[in-house]
């Protein structure tokens, strides 16, 4: 089964890239040769994408302060002021014609591969949130995805916001580096250090509102789980899969479930699959999938291992939550008896898919390999053994458990509506004979009367509700495990606006772009990892493989004592010298980066100037 | 020919049933389907084919929680029966309803007594898949045919769910 491609992936690939480009050398790399143009062209496009990613984030967080969240005031002000540096930038940097124009495409070309790759991923980040855009044509709004009010919601464009900090802030060191190189002429320096300058007032921004109102963990999560908006293939379990596999299989399946039953209500008032035969199933195979996490809880709350002892009462609740699932689910495929639809017969794709999700539950909570229902009762269920061999499964396995009562709640929800609107489209029936003396109706059939869709709408309210309740409890597992299903309470939280969705941890750990090369970021304890990237001596020794602690500590102290004569110099030199360009050479431009970075409130002799608008000066200097 | 299928059938079920569930099943299904196999009209054989349908759904929703590991066999072949009824004619009639609340005090069968029941109601079904089958051969009427044909996939459906289970 091949994993869809998620945002975390190409975020991923945007630091890596970012991390090599803030710490290359100032030669160009090998087979690249120094190329004032091209370096300019590619940080040009770097500024653009990033434009894009502000325009975008502006006005979702404008529509959110305006409509929901008063309190998103410091992040829409920092939106505005990235996109106004952002516009300032790109007006700095004309698009230049690319080099790959005007020279042969067999000769190596200028630049750094680092930062184009780094822009394209960017781009392809942006393109995959836009996936999930409801289009509208003719008048007709086709319905994203389920993933659409999350990344229109404001917590996650704050992460991205704070993402696009990060960025900047490593792109402004290359681009002080790239001024400092001497490969282009003055002007053209001139211009690319007040770039620089601009992407890290962009980062400053960022920071100040990540100051005030800060973006959760979670929601860093959320971001990055975010997939491209397709349909995960349909698949069958294979005889003998692993607990991991099932998992998987259990989670895709759960989401081709979602997605028909979005589907399907809102085809409701005219689908010829929206039949009696269709949603009986969906309820009957809801129910078995429920009894089925029920056993799966239930065998890991009682037969456990020692170290998930502490787990067995939350668990043990959770078990109790799907069983009333279950019973809920059962009393809907009974409450379908007196009524019928329009249509008859035919059975939709949503009950093809819960009877998959059956199928596939089945197999994560039976022993047999080739458990199926048609193998009759005498199979006897997983041991505990085999969720919970080890943390990594039991959260495979947590995962699972929560992502079908995710779903079970969302077809109750979805199926609740599809028979709310069908009775009002006259949908469903019931036989004329069924009907009280008083009516008179001269057909076989006639429209169900609101006495008899009451205890049908009744269950489907019940199957929700319990459905919830197993939902709210494996959150709270998968809570205390940090199980990668956390971000289903995350991203519920976030397109419903709950002002709880600011709730839990602030960011705390060291930020991807912060981190070390080959997260070894945990061996450089001697500086503060929320705060501060290494310095260009500790940086050369992460380079160097160097792993000592006493090493990194030395390292760690210089680049400190660096900082500290740096920041003397500049209070001590500013009454004789009151613009200093620090970004004249690559050296300088580096410490500076990395001063500017570690001491959030620098002193103002260091902080870079407003451009100016040169742009007529940068193509007589080009 | 259905005649003979069906008192076979009538025979599995009372041997695979020494239970008491299992008795008064075989002695409500058994009279059913003598008539199913006693009925040369369509319409004779669908109203006959709708009561066993019927009769399988109650015995299968009485029974499917009794135990765990035959829930899923058991929801998805009462659904089967349900669709079954439904395709008969019962979708035109007034169905008497099938209420839990009169099986509650019953205790719930142990998993050989289920077995028991499932292997009764698997021979059931394959005798009623069988009669719907030949009956939608002889149809002289299209809605008809489809009928039977649309009853006769429910009931092989159930034969399906609950042939998985032999007798402990």
């Amino acid at each position: 089964m091949t994993r869809r491609a998620t945002f975390g992936d190409f975020a991923t690939s945007i630091t890596r890239h970012l991390q090599r480009l803030q710490w290359a050398t100032a030669l160009p790399a090998a087979g690249e040769r120094a190329n004032g143009a091209a370096d300019v062209a590619d940080l040009s496009d770097a500024v653009h994408a990033m434009a894009d990613y502000a325009e975008d984030i502006s006005g979702v967080l404008d529509a959110e302060y305006l409509a929901r969240d008063r309190e998103l005031g410091a992040w829409v002000r920092a939106a505005t002021r990235v996109r106004q540096s952002l516009e300032t930038a790109e007006g700095a940097l004309p698009a230049a014609p690319r080099p790959e124009k005007t020279v042969g495409a067999n000769r190596p070309r200028g630049g750094n591969g680092d930062l184009r790759a780094a822009t394209r991923w960017m781009t392809v980040g942006r393109d995959l949130l836009h996936t999930h855009d409801a289009i509208q044509t003719g008048g007709v709004t086709a319905d994203g995805s389920e993933w659409t009010p999350v990344v229109c919601s404001a917590p996650v464009a704050c992460a991205i916001l704070r993402e696009l900090g990060g960025w900047a802030r490593q792109i402004a060191g290359h681009a002080y580096r790239i001024s400092a190189t001497g490969s282009c002429p003055a002007a053209q320096r001139r211009t690319v250090s007040a770039v620089g300058k601009l992407l890290s007032q962009v980062s400053w921004a960022i920071g100040e509102a990540q100051e005030r109102r800060p973006v959760r963990q979670g929601h860093l999560r959320l971001l990055h789980a975010i997939p491209v908006n397709a349909v995960p293939d349909p698949c069958l379990p294979a005889s003998g899969d692993s607990v991991v596999n099932l998992s998987v299989g259990v989670i895709s399946t759960a989401e081709r479930l979602r997605m028909a039953t979005r589907r399907a209500s809102v085809e409701a008032p005219w689908s010829r699959q929206l039949t009696r035969e269709t949603l009986r199933q969906t309820a009957g195979c809801c129910a078995i999938s429920a009894s089925n996490m029920q056993m799966m809880l239930t065998t890991l709350a009682t037969d456990h291992d020692e170290p998930w002892t502490r787990f067995s009462a939350t668990i043990a609740v959770a078990a109790d939550a799907a069983d009333r699932a279950r019973a809920a689910w059962l009393t809907v495929t009974e409450s379908w008896d007196p009524i019928t639809t329009d249509t008859r017969g035919a059975m939709g794709s949503a009950g093809a898919e819960a009877a998959a999700l059956a199928l596939w539950t089945g197999r994560l909570a039976y022993a047999n390999p080739d458990w199926a229902p048609d193998l009759g009762p005498l199979h006897s269920p997983r041991s505990a053994g085999e969720f919970a061999g080890d943390t990594d499964q039991l959260r495979c396995a947590v995962d699972a458990a929560h992502h079908v009562c995710n779903t079970l709640t969302q077809v109750a929800e979805a199926d609740r509506e599809k028979v709310r609107v069908s009775s009002m489209t006259g949908r469903l029936i019931v036989p004329t004979r069924s009907l009280p003396d008083g009516y008179d109706i001269p057909y076989r059939f006639a429209p169900a009367p609101p006495s008899s869709t009451a205890p049908l709408l009744s269950s489907y309210d019940q199957a929700l509700q319990t459905s919830a309740e197993a939902t709210a409890a494996m959150a709270g597992i998968a809570a205390d495990l940090q199980a990668d299903s956390r971000v289903i309470t995350t991203a519920r939280a976030a397109a419903r606006a709950d002002p709880n969705a600011w709730a839990g941890a602030p960011i705390r750990e060291m930020p991807a772009d912060l981190a070390g090369s080959h997260g070894r970021s945990s061996q450089t304890a001697s500086r503060d990892p929320q705060l501060a990237p290494p310095g260009p001596v500790e940086r050369i020794l992460i380079e160097l493989d160097v792993a000592s602690k006493p090493d990194l500590e030395q390292a760690a102290a210089i680049d400190r004592a660096a900082d500290q004569l740096i920041l003397r110099a500049a209070t001590s030199a500013r009454p004789v010298q009151p613009d200093p360009d620090l970004g004249r050479s690559a050296g300088s431009a580096e410490l500076v980066g990395h001063l500017i970075a570690t001491n959030g409130s620098v002193l103002s002799a260091l902080r870079p100037h407003q451009p100016p608008a040169r742009k007529a000066e940068f193509e007589a200097g080009g | 020919m259905p005649g003979t299928v069906l008192a076979a059938v009538i025979l599995v079920c009372a041997f695979a049933c020494s239970g008491s569930e299992g008795s008064r099943f075989v002695t409500v299904v058994s009279r059913v389907l003598e008539h199913l196999a006693a009925a040369t009209e369509v319409v004779d054989v669908l109203d006959s084919a709708c009561t066993v349908f019927e009769d399988l759904l109650t015995l299968l929703r009485r029974h499917q929680e009794d135990e765990v590991c035959a829930f899923p066999a058991f929801v998805l072949a009462a659904c089967a029966a349900a669709n079954g009824r439904d395709a008969t004619g019962g979708v035109w009639k007034q169905l008497p309803e099938v209420s839990m609340q009169d099986v509650d005090d019953e205790p719930p069968l142990n998993c050989a007594a289920v077995a028991e029941i499932a292997v009764a109601v698997a021979a059931a079904s394959d005798g009623l898949a069988a009669r719907l089958s030949a009956c939608a051969l002889s149809a002289a009427n299209e809605e008809d045919r489809a009928c039977c044909e649309r009853a006769a996939a429910e009931a092989a459906r159930i034969r399906t769910l609950m042939g998985g289970v032999s007798p402990p």
